[in-house]
């Protein structure tokens, strides 16, 4: 797990960029860290590998503090995936990945039964592994540089707004396969983010930073019905209800078994929530028929979404 | 618009090529060593009109063919490369040149249909045309050599005189360029990995280098001389290596200094090329400072540093020459020898293997350069 305290650090003069921030992620939880540019998320995230000192306070990672353990021991335990990826673009797929377990001198079988696993989990095909990056789709090279970070098996990723720079149509998918992997690995996980419908669909938590500190946290949903302040209002913005509502699948708030939807009036089971609602909303229909595989898989009206959202979802407080 | 000036350029350079073996000396026919002989034009000589025949066909050839297709010019100006070889073999075996020390120097006609036949080329759009130029006269130097063409040129009569110490001074030559340079990648590489994270140590260390470079060659071999005997004379073990104020060591130091600039130069702009996202991932996976600079830098501007070892040793090359006047060998030994004899093939007889050793080994780094930025190159596409 990831605990901060009292952490400070400035550059210059002027507003320190984190200032008196205290944290703790538990073990596999997968918090996002969301604010404006600027407001010390990113520099608080280096704070917690080393690759910026603090000024003041402390970080223990998995109990060890920081400042006493080697910064390369330390980093081969934490993977860390950036915006702009960072692949070595003279090793192939396969070298990139094999990094830190090379680092760690795994043996090569180990290592190749390693990638192998990654490709598979990170949704790339094998022959990949021999490609070098500049061969590579913006999107294709995020998961290449996901499978990086997860290739030693460290408990703890910190991902900084890892699919910032890839179109909308892929980060949702990004998205979508970063959080299926998240199911089964279960990571502890410190997300930075500065889009408000990312924290919403990504985070178990959300950590709301501004100029330096952390001035809300909670969960998506107390974040959405919650009061907050002006900035927190503001920054989230009314239509946060609507965001978050791709949280959840439509079969999530499915209330009845059996096909009742109009005809034409029917969306797929697996699509999010907020995509069955704009249908209600197009079509004008209150009831949709759900589908899967081509078969009727149930029927979702507007009162069950209703209640299904008020009442907070299925699998989270 | 460019259409036109380039057929304009190729026809300068048929014309060029037809005037230099209608008009210029193609051969100087000496008795002997000491004599300047008398020069020849093609048409002066008996059975040389048909070789004149073949070149004004070849050059006409080509003006022909500038309306269209330029594969064909490009063939066209690569035969005009080569036939004056093979005609300058064929006057060379004219009886009326025979003799036990009379010798045949290469005219001024020679050498202006050479160049005229690389604009031709040039002109004829043949994108790696100089290349495919080299190629060709290579193959047609190496075919007459060999075939004892040339045996009765002036330039031959040195080489035959001086085999022995010929590949010697070639050799050394090679060895001066080859050693400092490669002696100044050795020192340069980790010195610019510590002013690239050493900021501060960058200017004097710049000045020094820079210092280095603006002194003449000349200059610095003389400046060498004296510390260089100093050493010599006071201590047995550098006596003992052969360390003096003439001689091999003084050059190759001079060669060295120059070499660390170009070498230095280029990698540090490679390291400050690569970038800062994949240098900093590099760290935040756990890599240390070493390991970051082995594995990630330092591959990352191979190119550059390559780049940078070319240039260095193609300069080296240059400036071995001057290694002769302060007895360090090498090829300059016989263009100095040359000048003072008045004697241009000697001076020749230095010149081509410096060309056509610098050419074969510059275009060996430049391919290693190709190959390296293929790999390694950011962007897709």
């Amino acid at each position: 797990m990831i605990r901060a305290e009292g952490l400070t650090k400035s550059y210059g003069e002027g507003i320190p960029a984190v200032r008196g921030v205290d944290l703790a992620v538990p073990r596999g939880e997968l918090c996002v860290l969301l604010g404006p540019s600027g407001c010390g998320k990113s520099t608080l995230l280096r704070l917690i590998n080393a690759l910026t000192r603090a000024d003041s306070g402390t970080v223990t990672v998995n109990g060890r503090d920081v400042r006493n353990t080697p910064p390369e021991l330390l980093r081969r335990g934490i993977g860390y995936v950036v915006q702009n990826v960072g692949l070595f673009p003279h090793y192939t797929v396969r070298r990139n990945i094999a990094v830190v377990p090379e680092l760690l001198k795994w043996k090569k079988p180990d290592i190749e039964k390693r990638a192998a696993f990654l490709m598979e989990l990170t949704g790339l095909p094998k022959n990949y592994l021999d490609k070098y990056p500049f061969e590579l789709s913006g999107g294709e090279a995020q998961r290449v540089g996901v499978a990086r970070a997860l290739a030693a098996d460290p408990p703890i990723l910190l991902m900084d707004e890892p699919f910032g720079s890839v179109d909308p149509l892929n980060r949702e998918r990004l998205q979508r396969s970063f959080l299926e992997i998240q199911k089964t690995l279960k990571k502890t996980v410190l997300f930075v983010t500065h889009d408000v419908s990312e924290a919403l669909i990504m985070g178990d938590r959300i950590l709301l930073m501004r100029e330096g500190q952390i001035v809300r946290s909670g969960t998506p949903r107390e974040m959405v019905f919650g009061e907050g302040d002006a900035f927190s209002r503001e920054f989230f913005g009314a239509e946060m209800a609507l965001k978050l509502l791709s949280r959840y699948r439509a079969q999530e708030a499915c209330a009845r078994a059996g096909a009742e939807g109009k005809p034409g009036c029917s969306i797929s089971a697996d699509l999010p929530l907020s995509d069955a609602f704009a249908m209600m909303l197009v079509k004008g229909c209150d009831r949709l028929t759900l589908t899967r595989d081509g078969e009727d898989a149930g029927t979702l009206d507007f009162y069950s979404l209703l209640r299904f959202f008020r009442e907070g979802g299925r699998n989270d407080g | 618009m460019k259409r036109d000036s380039r057929g304009k350029t190729g026809a300068l350079g048929a014309a060029l090529y037809a005037a230099a073996v209608l008009f210029l000396p193609f051969i100087r026919y000496r008795p002997n060593r000491i004599l300047t002989g008398e020069a020849y034009r093609l048409s002066d000589l008996s059975g040389g009109l048909p070789a004149l025949i073949m070149l004004l066909i070849l050059s006409g050839a080509f003006l022909i063919l500038l309306i269209r297709g330029s594969a064909l010019r490009a063939l066209f100006s690569l035969s005009a490369a080569c036939a004056p070889f093979f005609v300058l073999a064929l006057c060379s075996g004219l009886p009326a040149f025979s003799g036990e020390t009379a010798r045949i120097s290469i005219g001024s006609g020679f050498w202006a249909a050479l160049a005229a036949s690389l604009v031709m080329l040039w002109d004829s759009g043949a994108g790696k045309g100089v290349r495919w130029l080299y190629l060709a006269i290579l193959a047609a130097v190496s075919a007459l050599l060999l075939t004892g063409g040339f045996d009765a040129l002036s330039l031959l009569r040195e080489y035959t005189a001086r085999r022995e110490t010929f590949f010697i001074q070639s050799g050394r030559h090679l060895a001066l360029a080859a050693t400092s340079t490669a002696a100044a990648a050795v020192a340069g590489i980790p010195l610019s990995f510590l002013l690239f994270s050493r900021k501060r140590m960058k200017r004097p260390v710049f000045f020094l280098v820079n210092l280095a470079q603006t002194i003449p060659t000349l200059s610095l071999l003389g400046l060498l001389m004296a510390p260089l005997a100093w050493l010599g004379e006071n201590s047995a073990l550098l006596r003992g290596w052969g360390v003096s104020g003439v001689g091999f060591w003084p050059a190759w130091i001079a060669l060295f200094l120059y070499a660390v600039f170009p070498v230095l130069n280029n990698s540090m702009a490679g390291l400050a090329m690569a970038d800062p996202t994949v240098v900093e991932t590099a760290a935040s996976l756990g890599m240390t400072r070493r390991q970051v600079f082995l594995k990630v830098q330092l591959p990352l501007a191979v190119p550059l540093i390559l780049g940078g070892i070319r240039t260095a040793f193609t300069q080296g090359m240059g400036n071995a020459i001057l290694a002769a006047l302060i007895g360090g060998g090498g090829l300059g030994s016989f263009i100095f020898l040359g000048l003072a004899q008045s004697a241009p093939d000697l001076i020749l007889l230095g010149t081509i293997p410096l060309i056509a050793l610098t050419i074969l080994t510059d275009a060996l780094l430049g391919g290693a350069v190709k190959l390296t930025e293929r790999r390694w190159r950011h962007d897709p596409g």
